[in-house]
């Protein structure tokens, strides 16, 4: 047997309550909910990246996480020193989640510090090392602001296991949002037993080849989104798709299925390989990309799962 | 709606309609429709089909929604994010335009733009090129011109040239020259991005440049780039290098603070340059403009600083190169003509202005020619097999109900096909009446000039226009005058009489006997009034019986009766070559009688276009008295070969049964004794008709009466044609023959002018058939179109016509708004439905197997999982889960729930962003 049923209902059940917990922070933002539940759900060394114009919700967000972890918070200006960051949190010991605000403020020097952090879970002030347990990172960043920006590189932005985009609310949400008396609510309802079960639960979801073959497919599919006669995406994109498969069980196990759909793997497509391609693409020809994701996105869709 | 669904719905629209140009110029009629191509094919008996498609075509074009096609071009260019037309090229679709099967017309995207900067037309290309990937679409027209303001013709010689008209079928009314475009592919339209791109750059400057840089790197990377035009790697390394070198006197000494260290860094035409002490803090920062920081004004002025001698000169080459690369220095202002060729077109026809354009004639013609052929056959080959069938069946099946319905069909196809030929010829004969007249007292004149054929001795020809002579039936004989007096002409023409007949089965029977020409009794011209010949055609197979026979046995059809006609003589003629003629008159018939000699034989072997011609006329002394009868002749006792064959008849003529003659009593409504002339009265008072048992409408099927109810229901009927009258006259007394023949008074006998009367053994004509005889079948078309204009409006066929005209109208404008209404509420209620989850679960139990867990989920929840989870499953697919679901007995109302969803996946498959748009504007937050 893939898995129990009564393990299948406890991890709706987590996901229902995080996702209910969720509702009560934001209006709307149906898919950052969603990825941001699953990514906190999926794996407790998660890294989150944030982006979205101003006033969208992010720090909104961040506070409601702030609540329920165990955690540490930096904004990042032009002119912050390696060193700042350091010394912030050579003391963390129990870290539970990292909150970086305006990450794409961050020089390069900056990034190297963040490099050896998201990867080993350790930073290194001269000769001493200081590690962590499994943390979150969660980054935000607004995509409007063009002064003082540098460019974060692509070692960076792959070290993110996913990006989530606020967008626009609907009518129906913005009135809602500004006309009923909806107040966030910050109170803490994550609790870190259930995302370890949860966690357990993913890990011990085996599948099948069946469940393989349409994940690979996918994979495949995603790979060879081009623009321009040039593949966006380079390399095997290994780190990407390892988070994949972490998301796509637990998409899958959410829905009360112990077997995968396409279905479950198109909702995160955007989330855990759109920050993956060259910024340099990305940044001058953001509409085509967004095209051609969609295109892949409707071609994931086609795969057929048959019948077991 | 997501980009790939509306790129997929508007070529499909696009596709189906024809492109932006096809639809302006089909409403506007300009394709190519001419008389004698409707002449061709009403020879080939194809105008039905014919006619119908061009009235098809007709209503479409009125009804085709040429703004849809416009907003169906104009979404797609939102997708796309360039003016671009999307057109069918003619020559690919050649056998795919005006066909609704299912073959796909293919398209292609033709961007056509004025007065554009190199930078704008790159990326638009670019974009284009995206979109034709990702949609597949194989063909991009590009304008030559525009081309050619930034390549070479050296660039361009490969690519495949052709004049815009050949490809779109388009061209100026007023000859100019044609523009030329390049058809290209997609690999080819990159390698022209790619030329552009390198073009854009000017590579001697930037060798230039690159020549009096030191930096190795940016030499080397400047080399590359003439090479490969990798722009963005060029810029990039440029840059890297600039900051370096920007950042080499990083450290340096502040009057106030001591040691500091300042970071540069550049991005596209500024910088930003933070100072900070040793300490890290920070001093200053501030973000000023490239040129600022190297101290110049402007562009200009930095090329001519660089070549000074400075400490930074360095700096200033590489920021030289890297401004040029950012594509900072602007040329001429260009402003991009947005208007595409298409929407040129458009504004016209939009401002009624005249459509400068029109399609090629050959275009036009080949479609029609197509099309034309196509009916042509079909409808030849329609009616060859029913025909052969009907035949086969005729001959090979005993009769009975089906076989009786085929032949009805047969006959009722037959009858309709001829119908319209008819009704087409007599519209097009008196359109071209119409337009030859000047007034229609003149008509009438000209018409009964037409008509006068007059002998003229003296010439020893005809006069008048034999026009008269073209009729739509099959001539049956021509009849010469050969004098003046037109009232010596005869009216009948017997082919033969009836002394026996049977009833069967709803059908009276006549043997018909045909006398043979008696040559004895042939007159002496000098003893006759020479009056009028008959000339019919006699066939090959006929004159070869002669020939064997040795003795000249014609039967004696056409014989004129009415007066005492006497036959003078007989010729057998070639008319294609005159001097090939037997001819037996008095004499010879006197000497020899019928009899034939051999070498007469060889002429009439050699004949190529046999006629007999019979000359007649009355007896010289006598006069001629006669009266105008009302229904039959009396006076003088006629005379001449048909009669004598009359007389010899009678005396074996049995009477027909009382009970027939009650019965046709009873039918007329007279009583029992009622005498011959009130029978014949009472028939000759009844109306015309040429299909007077269909027109009755009895209630109990001919074929089923026995002899005696079949002359009951004919006597009943409210009107008669000429066989019933005669057959009717015959039974109520056998003396009164049955004779077959032609009635007509002008100078050609059609099949049109086949008749039915009766003679006693005197050769007096009794013909009682009712009033309307050569006119009746006008009168009868007329009643027909009456009696079809008269059930219609009885029966309001008018007022469904409008209503359903009206339906037709608002389901087009409004129809896909309310069956979307009326859908998002269906669908909304049954996704409300109490445990829809389990439902939900048990289609995919079907589907994947495994463990499925009910969800509850929302509304939108329900429609985005339908929409992901579904919308690969193919219309087979959920026929078999329809069937699979019907399996389970158990969990019926599940069942039912789940077989409900499963018929609503591909409507919100299809539509899942409307109904959610549907569905959210009914929501308010209170």
């Amino acid at each position: 047997m893939k898995l129990e049923k009564q393990k299948i209902e406890i991890v709706m059940q987590i996901y229902d309550k995080i996702i209910a917990s969720l509702d009560e922070v934001l209006i709307g933002q149906k898919e950052v909910k969603r990825s941001v539940a699953s990514s906190i759900l999926c794996d407790t060394n998660s890294r989150i990246l944030l982006t979205g114009d101003p006033g969208m919700g992010k720090t909104t967000l961040n506070k409601f996480l702030a609540n329920n972890f165990h955690s540490k918070k930096m904004a990042i200006f032009f002119d912050t020193l390696p060193s700042e960051i350091q010394e912030l949190l050579k003391d963390c010991k129990n870290l539970e989640l990292l909150q970086i605000e305006e990450f794409n403020r961050a020089s390069e020097r900056l990034q190297n510090v963040f490099i050896e952090l998201f990867a080993d879970n350790q930073i290194t002030i001269g000769k001493n090392t200081y590690e962590f347990g499994d943390f979150y990172v969660v980054a935000t960043q607004n995509n409007s602001e063009t002064a003082g920006i540098f460019n974060v590189s692509q070692a960076i932005y792959d070290r993110f296991d996913v990006s989530i985009s606020y967008k626009n609310l609907k009518e129906e949400e913005s009135r809602e949002l500004l006309f009923s008396n909806f107040t966030p609510s910050y109170k803490k309802s994550i609790e870190k037993e259930e995302i370890v079960t949860v966690k357990n639960i993913i890990d011990s979801f085996n599948i099948d080849n069946i469940d393989i073959d349409i994940m690979m497919n996918s994979f495949k599919i995603v790979k060879e989104i081009s623009l321009n006669n040039r593949n966006l995406l380079k390399g095997d994109l290994i780190r990407a798709n390892k988070f994949a498969i972490k998301l796509i069980k637990l998409s899958a196990l959410a829905s009360g299925r112990d077997y995968i759909l396409p279905s479950d793997i198109v909702d995160f497509i955007d989330c855990l390989y759109m920050h993956r391609i060259d910024q340099s693409i990305a940044s001058i020809e953001e509409d085509d990309v967004k095209k051609q994701f969609e295109v892949a996105k409707e071609k994931v869709l086609d795969l057929k799962r048959p019948k077991r | 709606m997501k980009n790939i669904d509306i790129v997929r719905e508007n070529i499909d629209k696009i596709q189906k309609n024809g492109d932006l140009y096809d639809v302006i110029i089909s409403k506007e009629n300009l394709s190519l429709k001419n008389y004698n191509l409707i002449k061709g094919n009403i020879f080939w008996f194809s105008r039905i089909l014919y006619g119908a498609t061009l009235i098809y075509d007709k209503i479409k074009s009125h009804f085709i929604n040429i703004d849809e096609i416009k907003e169906a071009q104009d979404k797609i260019r939102e997708v796309v994010g360039v003016n671009i037309d999307i057109v069918i090229p003619k020559q690919d679709n050649m056998f795919t335009m005006n066909n609704k099967s299912k073959k796909r017309k293919k398209i292609a995207i033709f961007y056509k733009v004025e007065n554009i900067d190199i930078q704008k037309y790159i990326s638009n290309l670019k974009k284009i090129a995206n979109f034709c990937s990702t949609y597949n679409i194989k063909n991009i027209i590009l304008g030559e011109k525009e081309i050619l303001n930034f390549l070479c013709d050296e660039d361009i010689k490969n690519r495949k040239k052709i004049d815009i008209s050949i490809l779109l079928e388009i061209k100026t009314k007023e000859n100019h020259k044609e523009e030329k475009i390049l058809v290209l592919t997609k690999e080819e339209l990159y390698d022209i991005i790619q030329k552009l791109e390198a073009v854009e750059i000017e590579k001697d400057f930037l060798r230039k440049i690159a020549n009096e840089i030191k930096d190795p790197i940016i030499k080397k990377v400047v080399e590359e780039f003439n090479k490969n035009n990798d722009l963005n790697k060029l810029k990039k390394i440029v840059v890297s290098r600039l900051e370096l070198y920007l950042n080499s006197k990083g450290i340096y000494k502040d009057k106030e603070v001591g040691k500091v260290i300042e970071i540069v860094t550049v991005k596209e035409q500024y910088v930003k340059v933070l100072t900070k002490d040793t300490k890290g803090n920070t001093i200053s920062s501030f973000i000023l403009s490239l040129y600022n920081y190297l101290e110049v004004s402007n562009y200009k002025n930095l090329l001519e600083k660089r070549n000074k001698k400075c400490d930074n000169k360095e700096i200033m080459q590489i920021a030289t190169l890297y401004l040029y690369l950012c594509n900072k220095i602007k040329k001429e202002n260009f402003q991009e003509n947005s208007e595409s060729f298409y929407d040129r077109i458009y504004l016209d026809y939009k401002g009624n202005k005249q459509n400068p354009y029109m399609r090629s004639k050959s275009w036009s013609l080949l479609l029609n020619l197509k099309r034309m052929v196509i009916m042509a056959y079909c409808t030849h080959a329609i009616i060859f097999c029913i025909k052969t069938s009907i035949e086969h069946l005729d001959s090979t099946l005993e009769e009975n109900d089906k076989v009786t319905f085929i032949k009805k069909a047969y006959d009722k196809v037959v009858t309709i096909y001829q119908n319209a030929f008819d009704l087409e010829w007599d519209i097009l004969d008196a359109i071209k009446n119409l337009l030859k007249r000047k007034n229609w007292s003149e008509t009438i004149l000209l018409e009964t000039e037409e008509n006068s054929l007059i002998y003229d001795e003296n010439t020893n020809s005809y006069t008048g226009d034999k026009k008269s002579t073209e009729t739509n039936y099959n001539t049956i004989a021509t009849i010469y005058p050969l004098c003046n007096d037109k009232e010596l002409l005869p009216e009948y023409y017997a082919v033969g009489y009836s002394k026996e007949s049977y009833y069967e089965k709803g059908k009276m029977n006549y043997k018909i006997t045909t006398p043979l020409i008696s040559f004895a009794d042939l007159k002496d011209k000098e003893e006759v009034e020479t009056l009028f010949e008959i000339s019919y055609e006699i066939s090959k197979d006929d004159l070869k019986k002669i020939v064997e026979e040795d003795h000249i046995n014609l039967l004696q059809t056409l014989y004129p009766i009415g007066k005492d006609y006497l036959m003078i003589d007989i010729k057998i003629i070639d008319v294609e070559n005159y001097n090939q003629c037997i001819y037996i008159n008095h004499n010879r018939a006197s000497d020899i009688g019928n009899k034939i000699f051999p070498p007469e034989k060889e002429v009439l072997l050699q004949m190529k276009k046999p006629k007999i011609k019979c000359t007649y006329g009355l007896k010289k002394e006598e006069e001629i008295v006669y009266e105008d009868k009302i229904h039959f002749y009396e006076g003088e006792t006629n005379k001449g070969m048909f009669v004598e064959a009359l007389k010899k008849a009678s005396p074996d003529i049995k009477d027909s049964k009382k009970k027939i003659k009650d019965a046709i009593k009873e039918g007329l409504k007279l009583e029992k004794d009622a005498s011959l002339e009130e029978i014949l009265d009472a028939i000759q008072n009844k109306h015309y008709s040429k299909t007077p048992i269909k027109d009755a409408n009895l209630s109990k099927d001919m074929k089923k009466m026995n002899e005696e109810e079949y002359f009951k229901a004919v006597a009943s009927l409210d009107s008669l044609i000429c066989n019933l009258s005669a057959s009717l006259v015959n039974e109520s007394d056998k003396n009164l023959m049955y004779i077959t023949g032609y009635k007509g008074n002008s100078f050609l006998l059609t099949e049109e002018d086949a008749h039915a009367w009766n003679m006693n053994p005197n050769g007096t004509i009794i013909d009682v058939t009712p009033k309307g005889n050569l006119e009746q079948g006008e009168e009868t078309k007329e009643n027909i179109e009456e009696s079809i204009i008269t059930w219609g409006i009885k029966n309001h066929i008018h007022i469904y016509t409008i209503i359903i005209l009206i339906l037709f109208v608002l389901n087009k404008k409004y129809g896909k708004e309310i069956t979307i209404t009326i859908k998002s509420h269906k669908i909304k209620k049954l996704l409300e439905t109490e445990e829809i989850e389990k439902a939900y679960v048990k289609i995919n139990e079907i589907l994947y197997g495994g463990t499925n867990i009910p969800r509850k989920k929302t509304v939108y929840e329900w429609l985005d999982s339908i929409q992901k989870e579904f919308t690969n499953l193919e219309k087979e697919k959920l026929k078999e889960l329809k069937r699979e679901l019907k399996t389970y007995t158990n969990e019926k109302e599940t069942i039912e729930k789940a077989i409900k969803l499963v018929n609503e996946i591909p409507y919100i498959s299809e539509n899942n962003k409307e109904i959610q748009k549907k569905l959210s504007s009914k929501k308010r937050i209170v």
